[in-house]
């Protein structure tokens, strides 16, 4: 009924998050949900398959960075959620 | 938990990570107790270097702190940012420094206006109410209530020092006058900034 990427706490503030932010780091999500690198890798990987975020690696300078960023397909998911979350609770 | 219950948690997770979510604007603590101390002794000094040294000079004086205050801010949020791997200044930063420079650029000119129309005391209501004003701005972006409380109560002294002219005899150079506004600067914004500063630290806000 809802979409299981999207119905878990960690992966619905995560996507709320990158609403706001339309991009953010790696270390900031990581701050902002209190959750460990490899916790994190693993949510942002299955919301990666399913093409609602891009995830993109680089260097500035020496350092690595890694960016998350939401598509389009992945803001539609999310806005349909909110409206099933919305519907359920209106008509139980 | 029933799926009645768990729709509404997820909302009401949503709801709090998208107001969260607004209050990522990384700033450094240090910056704000390094305005506290340069705002300190601008209200202390000032009056002095303009009536020794002129306006110009007084102006430059001015200038010249807020300048390198402002560089100096600008060098200390650029290490936090790349402690969140932000590179450049993000739009709420940005935002931020122009409300600083245009705030202290129309500073420094009343201070000159001010001082050459005889009405000193005037300036500190004017700084006092614009240093008030950036407070004020910054708390509703950066969402931190005690930078908007900040600004109001130096809303509330400029109000009391324009009283406090308005009906006191030569209340635009009294020299007694002065000498409190003077202090009042000192502690309310010098004081509060330090104080602001360590409450974000305390907090860890960064």
């Amino acid at each position: 009924m809802f979409d299981p990427l999207l119905h878990q706490p960690i992966r619905s503030k995560l996507i709320s998050l990158l609403i706001s932010n339309e991009e953010l780091p790696f270390v900031v999500l990581k701050s902002s949900l209190e959750v460990t690198d490899g916790n994190l890798s693993s949510h942002l990987n299955k919301l990666e398959s399913a093409g609602y975020i891009e995830i993109e690696k680089m260097f500035e300078g020496k350092r690595p960075k890694t960016v998350i960023r939401m598509h389009e397909k992945g803001k539609k998911a999310f806005y349909d959620y909110i409206k099933a979350l919305k519907s359920f609770v209106e008509e139980n | 938990m029933d799926q009645k219950e768990e729709a509404i948690k997820q909302i009401n997770t949503i709801k709090e990570s998208l107001v969260d979510s607004q209050k990522f604007v990384p700033y450094a603590p240090n910056a704000l107790i390094m305005w506290g101390i340069v705002t300190g002794i601008l209200f202390l000094f000032t009056q002095e270097v303009i009536e020794r040294f002129g306006i110009v000079s007084g102006g430059l004086f001015l200038a010249i702190f807020i300048s390198v205050s402002a560089y100096m801010e600008s060098k200390m949020i650029r290490k936090i940012n790349k402690k969140y791997e932000v590179e450049a200044l993000t739009r709420k930063q940005k935002f931020i420094e122009s409300i600083y420079i245009f705030i202290s650029i129309f500073a420094i000119l009343m201070t000159a206006i001010l001082f050459k129309a005889g009405a000193i005391n005037l300036i500190y209501v004017v700084w006092i109410f614009l240093i008030g004003l950036t407070s004020y701005i910054a708390g509703h972006i950066l969402n931190q209530k005690s930078f908007t409380y900040h600004g109001i109560v130096s809303f509330m002294i400029a109000f009391g020092i324009v009283y406090l002219i308005y009906f006191t005899h030569d209340g635009l150079q009294d020299s007694g006058l002065s000498y409190l506004f003077r202090a009042l600067g000192v502690v309310i914004i010098g004081g509060g900034y330090i104080w602001l500063g360590l409450l974000m630290k305390k907090e860890s806000y960064v």
